[in-house]
């Protein structure tokens, strides 16, 4: 099989490439070749234990990981205790009972801690790291608190409509004006008042001028 | 204290291992001109030749256990051998290129006569190195002496129609690149 491109490859040819490469190829081990076979066979035989050393390491590792978890968990401090805020909050308002700004807005339960419980705050003097609903801070003494409270019975039961309710600008209101009395400061009295001398002022006779 | 039975089992291992290590031994000394050779074929260079040989030598001990049969064995030597070569080949390519001037000299005869042999050998290296890795492989395993088709094909794991092909493709390719090569001598 050949044609004008690939000629074919005469028998001749075919055989001084066998012959060159075959020459060529003819090269024999060293003296030191199985010696050094059998050595690295050693040397692998050596290194083996190694191979499993890091799963040890890895092992030990997770061990202690593990263990190093376990310990923080057991010795974590509880976290800061909501009744310091609480304690402030009861400072500003001494009279609070259970009063609420948001009578309609359903009160959380309160939170049950298996280490240590926590009393239950009104919605409105939880600090803001509470998850509530958003509420403005109003800061209003005990009597106004229970006169809102009364007030929101009688809507709820519908005792009050603008036919009961006081007039605006009535004595009323005028009670709840707050007009603060005006100072009032008493006269010195010379007499009252120790000369230098030691006498009392005023106990001497007709002026000497 | 073992008593017999767990000494004779332990005999019994010893006795296992002993036959392996005597067959690895004449597996060695069958098996380490041809992995020396193939070896040669890629990296033209003796010492490291040898050196990748005997690691394939390193690595066919671990496996010994299922490459105990002469044939498998060989086979697999070879293909190793070959693959470790092309590997080393690769990573040091430079060095290859100067070391391949300083092959050996085949035959005796004049300094006239060696000057010749090595100008072939050089040209013969350079043709080896355009041929298809599958062919370069069918090619030298043939070269190798005392290695017949039948006994390339069983060691490439190949039908023996495929290896002669191969042969056949092969040496017509070397032709051409000799042809060619010494055309570019002598212009």
């Amino acid at each position: 099989m050949s044609d004008e491109r690939h000629p074919s490859v005469s028998e001749s040819a075919a055989a001084q490439i066998d012959s060159d490469l075959t020459r060529l190829l003819s090269i024999a081990p060293s003296a030191a070749f199985v010696p050094g076979v059998e050595q690295r066979i050693r040397e692998q035989a050596a290194r083996k234990p190694a191979r499993f050393s890091w799963w040890i390491g890895l092992a030990a590792a997770a061990a202690l990981v593990l263990a190093v978890s376990f310990g923080s968990r057991a010795w974590r401090t509880p976290p800061a205790p909501q009744q310091a805020r609480h304690t402030n909050r009861t400072a500003i308002q001494p009279s609070v009972e259970r009063p609420a700004m948001h009578p309609m807005a359903p009160e959380p339960e309160p939170r049950r801690i298996a280490r240590h419980r926590t009393p239950h705050v009104p919605a409105f003097a939880r600090g803001a790291a509470e998850p509530g609903p958003a509420q403005a801070e109003v800061l209003v003494s005990g009597d106004q608190l229970r006169a809102i409270a009364r007030l929101q019975q009688l809507v709820a039961k519908g005792d009050m409509s603008e036919n009961n309710l006081p007039p605006v600008g009535d004595g009323a209101a005028a009670a709840t004006d707050i007009r603060p009395a005006p100072l009032t400061i008493a006269p010195l009295t010379v007499s009252a008042v120790e000369t230098v001398t030691g006498g009392v002022a005023g106990s001497e006779g007709p002026s000497q001028r | 204290m073992p008593d017999a039975a767990s000494l004779e089992k332990i005999g019994g291992v010893m006795s296992i291992e002993a036959d392996l290590e005597r067959d690895f031994g004449e597996r060695l000394r069958d098996c380490s001109s041809v992995a020396v050779r193939v070896a040669y074929s890629v990296l033209r260079h003796r010492q490291d030749a040898e050196d990748v040989a005997q690691d394939a030598f390193t690595r066919a001990y671990k496996k010994f256990a299922q490459l105990r049969d002469r044939d498998r064995f060989r086979a697999w030597l070879v293909r190793t051998t070959w693959r470790l070569a092309l590997d080393r080949r690769r990573a040091e390519k430079r060095r290859l290129t100067r070391e391949a001037a300083a092959a050996p000299r085949g035959g005796s005869g004049t300094a006239e006569n060696a000057a010749i042999a090595e100008e072939r050998a050089a040209r013969l290296w350079a043709a080896i190195d355009l041929l298809p890795e599958k062919l370069r492989l069918t090619i030298v395993l043939s070269a190798i002496e005392g290695y017949d088709t039948r006994e390339v094909a069983g060691l490439l794991g190949l039908p023996e129609g495929t290896v002669k092909s191969r042969l056949f493709l092969a040496r017509k390719r070397l032709a051409e690149s000799l042809q060619c090569l010494m055309n570019d001598t002598h212009r």
